[in-house]
């Protein structure tokens, strides 16, 4: 009798020491969600393998397809969904904030000390009604590459001016060349980069920062004139040759001509600084050919402008069972060391940290005169605003989507930035304009 | 015996009638087992699956467009604003559905004509037979993606079959070809799927009929108009119906090709509901849109229902 309740006891103490191992192994467990891409699962090994802290497990789901921003929207609405939870950028997380789907981080940015590690204009891009609740990543902004081999053989100057910018592109043309690339055939959102530059690098930062606050009218004549430019310079035949091209190529064919050098420039983001060299230029490329960048001139100055914007932001989903373990997570990935090795192993680009000393020793050179000319810049309070990180949600899909029939001739530029005015008064006024640091 | 014959009359009769009344009890029992208890409970698992995955989130959508839902959060009930939205203030939407049309008129006109006029081909071959029908059948089983790919690159003005006649449009960059050159690329894919299902309704087809027709001395043509195409009538308006509801349905080719583009010339109503749903946050007016999708595809099929009552072999 004696050994059988002994053995029902052991069988009993087993059992709960498993349970209470399991939900302890469970509360501990952090999990976020990564494309799965050849960047998405380098950064995310790396991630797990050098996490410092062993009492806490971090799983990263790689999750196929383009969709996962979509798929876990749905899964947060119902509930689940990682820990820790990625968007495209502020106005998405905006949209989840007030939904009450995240956490506030306000503490944790106390505890950590956030606030002197982020560039202060980055950290201000994830507060909602003064609190904070997502995290900015991958520092982005939108730059003229060029093909330096074709540039030195025809004596082509870099422009510092738009008015140069318009003589080289007439030169270019009289070479037999494209004047730039790319094309958005697989891309309707990517209509916005374009907009974005002229906006800050045509219209002015300054007025920009009026619009987005919401001093001044998007149908201001500064503005029109800015679209009016863009437009021209796209009808033109600037894109891909022709507009048709510039609709339906796809990035691949237009990267490609580039790296040929049968397109003399690449009006790109930064993300495409690790792209080229790996895939376009030299050898993978099979070409001879080299490449550089310079900042889209603009109208009023000739120093370097960049518009500042991000690629995606992190935040801690309300429903995360260790809410301190997650953040812990985040603050070991928002280190200048995590940052500096995932931007060297994977090629993603960095978080818009302030980094200090070389930390980016091993990058290529032309990559850390970006950061260097890109920080400088916004120290200096040269830069003006992606659309994709400053604009509410439905003004922004107005923003790409309609500029198309611009270019196409269905929609006067008048009647572009009059929608665009009316859809961002309702958005105003509904108070879903993502935070705008002030200049 | 005896004992019936010693039983008054009255009385032999209801004890009949109470053993036929139980014979009807236990009939009735037994059929109610057999045709109403024992098939539901066969068909229960599916019910409740189908109840779970489609009716409550089809009863959700129904609810939702009604609401100006997000699509994450709360949703707050706004009565029949996003229909009066949809129907008498937005142009993109109306266009959308335009360009729905003009793809279910092009589905109906030209994959059927491709398809009927291989099958009626096709029925003739006796050598190889199997290898056309596998080698037309084949881009149907081929992924959206894969197909739309290769149609991108036949489609390059700089390689591809436009440098054939010397033309050197991109036909997907332009707003007045976009939606015919994704409508055609579809209908490669689509076609071999008809006509196989054609074919095969022909090979029902009672052969004497053609003799009959040969005697008379019908050529070619009056035999496919006079012998085939009545004898594969169902098959022909069925399909005809189910490909007037996909046409409202078509997404992946648009998504891939153009996402809409050029300057909203393929925007159909797909695109446009994921567009609201996912990318301007207006869920609850993306469901409305939905429905109307719902609505175009019960239209339809009500249609049929009706001809079919009106002695249409259908």
């Amino acid at each position: 009798m004696i050994t059988k309740r002994l053995v029902l006891l052991s069988i009993l103490a087993l059992s709960v020491a498993l349970l209470a191992g399991a939900v302890s192994a469970q509360d501990n467990k952090v999990t976020l969600w990564a494309a799965d891409s050849d960047t998405g699962s380098c950064w995310a090994r790396l991630l797990v393998d050098t996490f410092p802290r062993d009492d806490i497990e971090v799983e990263v789901v790689l999750q196929p397809g383009s969709g996962l921003v979509d798929a876990q929207r749905t899964a947060l609405q119902g509930g689940a969904g990682p820990d820790i939870t990625f968007s495209h950028g502020p106005s998405f997380m905006l949209e989840l904030a007030n939904a009450g789907l995240l956490l506030s981080l306000d503490h944790y940015a106390d505890e950590y000390g956030w606030g002197e590690r982020f560039a202060p204009w980055a950290l201000d891009l994830g507060r909602v009604e003064g609190s904070l609740y997502s995290l900015s990543e991958e520092l982005e902004t939108v730059i003229l590459y060029y093909n330096k081999t074709v540039f030195e053989e025809n004596g082509w100057e870099i422009p510092k001016t738009m008015d140069e910018l318009y003589a080289l592109a007439d030169a270019i043309r009289e070479a037999g060349l494209v004047v730039m690339g790319p094309a958005f055939g697989e891309c309707a959102p990517c209509y916005e980069w374009a907009v974005s530059v002229f906006f800050t690098h045509h219209a002015g930062p300054e007025k920009t920062y009026e619009a987005l606050t919401g001093q001044r009218p998007w149908t201001d004549p500064a503005f029109v004139e800015a679209i009016t430019a863009l437009k021209d310079i796209v009808q033109d035949g600037w894109y891909m040759g022709g507009i048709d091209l510039f609709f339906s190529d796809t990035f691949q064919q237009a990267h490609s001509l580039f790296g040929a050098g049968e397109i003399a420039m690449s009006f790109e983001g930064t993300w495409m600084l690790d792209n080229y060299q790996r895939d376009y230029f030299g050898e993978p490329g099979g070409n001879e050919n080299e490449w550089d960048w310079f900042a889209f001139p603009t109208t009023f100055s000739e120093e370097p402008h960049f518009v500042i914007g991000v690629g995606s932001s992190w935040g801690i989903s309300q429903s995360a069972p260790n809410p301190d373990a997650a953040a812990a997570v985040l603050d070991f990935y928002y280190s200048t060391s995590y940052q500096a090795e995932s931007h060297g192993l994977c090629g993603n680009a960095p978080a818009p940290l302030l980094y200090e000393g070389d930390v980016f020793a091993n990058a290529d050179p032309r990559e850390a005169r970006l950061y260097q000319e890109f920080g400088q810049a916004s120290a200096a309070g040269n830069y003006g605003y992606t659309s994709w990180s400053f604009w509410p949600a439905r003004t922004n899909v107005w923003l790409w989507e309609q500029i198309t029939r611009v270019y196409d001739d269905q929609l006067s530029v008048e009647d572009y930035l009059a929608g665009m005015q009316r859809e961002f008064e309702e958005e105003f006024a509904d108070g879903l304009i993502p935070p705008i640091p002030p200049r | 015996m005896a004992r019936d014959m010693a039983m008054p009359e009255d009385r032999q009769y209801t004890g009949a009638r109470r053993k036929a009344k139980r014979r009807r009890k236990k009939w009735t029992r037994y059929r109610l087992m057999r045709y109403y208890i024992v098939p539901w409970l066969f068909l229960i698992p599916i019910l409740g699956l189908h109840a779970f995955v489609v009716v409550v989130p089809a009863m959700q959508g129904v609810y939702y467009s009604f609401t100006d839902w997000s699509g994450i959060g709360e949703a707050k009930f706004i009565g029949l604003r996003n229909f009066e939205e949809m129907f008498f203030e937005d142009q993109s939407y109306i266009d959308a559905l335009s360009r729905n049309v003009q793809w279910m008129i092009f589905r109906m006109i030209v994959p059927f004509t491709f398809a009927l006029f291989g099958a009626s081909l096709l029925a003739k071959v006796k050598r190889g037979a199997m290898f056309y029908r596998t080698a037309l059948f084949m881009p149907f089983i081929l992924p959206s993606i894969v197909t739309a790919t290769i149609w991108r690159y036949l489609y390059n003005p700089r390689f591809g079959l436009p440098t054939l006649v010397g033309y050197d449009k991109a036909l997907l960059g332009q707003s007045d070809t976009a939606l015919w050159a994704i409508a055609f690329a579809d209908n490669w894919q689509f076609w071999g799927f008809l006509m196989v299902l054609f074919l095969t309704a022909m090979q029902g087809i009672d052969p004497v009929l053609y003799d009959a027709a040969k005697v008379d001395g019908a050529n070619r043509w009056q035999e496919f108009w006079h012998v085939t195409l009545p004898g594969i009538r169902p098959v022909v308006l069925f399909m005809m119906m189910m490909v007037m509801i996909w046409a409202f349905l078509v997404f992946d080719y648009v998504f891939i090709l153009t996402g809409g583009g050029p300057a909203g010339a393929t925007e159909v109503i797909a695109i446009d509901i994921y567009k609201n749903a996912f990318q301007r946050f207006e869920a609850g007016y993306a469901a409305a849109q939905g429905m109307t999708i719902c609505l175009f595809a019960s239209m339809v099929v009500c249609a049929f229902v009706f001809l079919r009552k009106r002695g249409w072999d259908i």
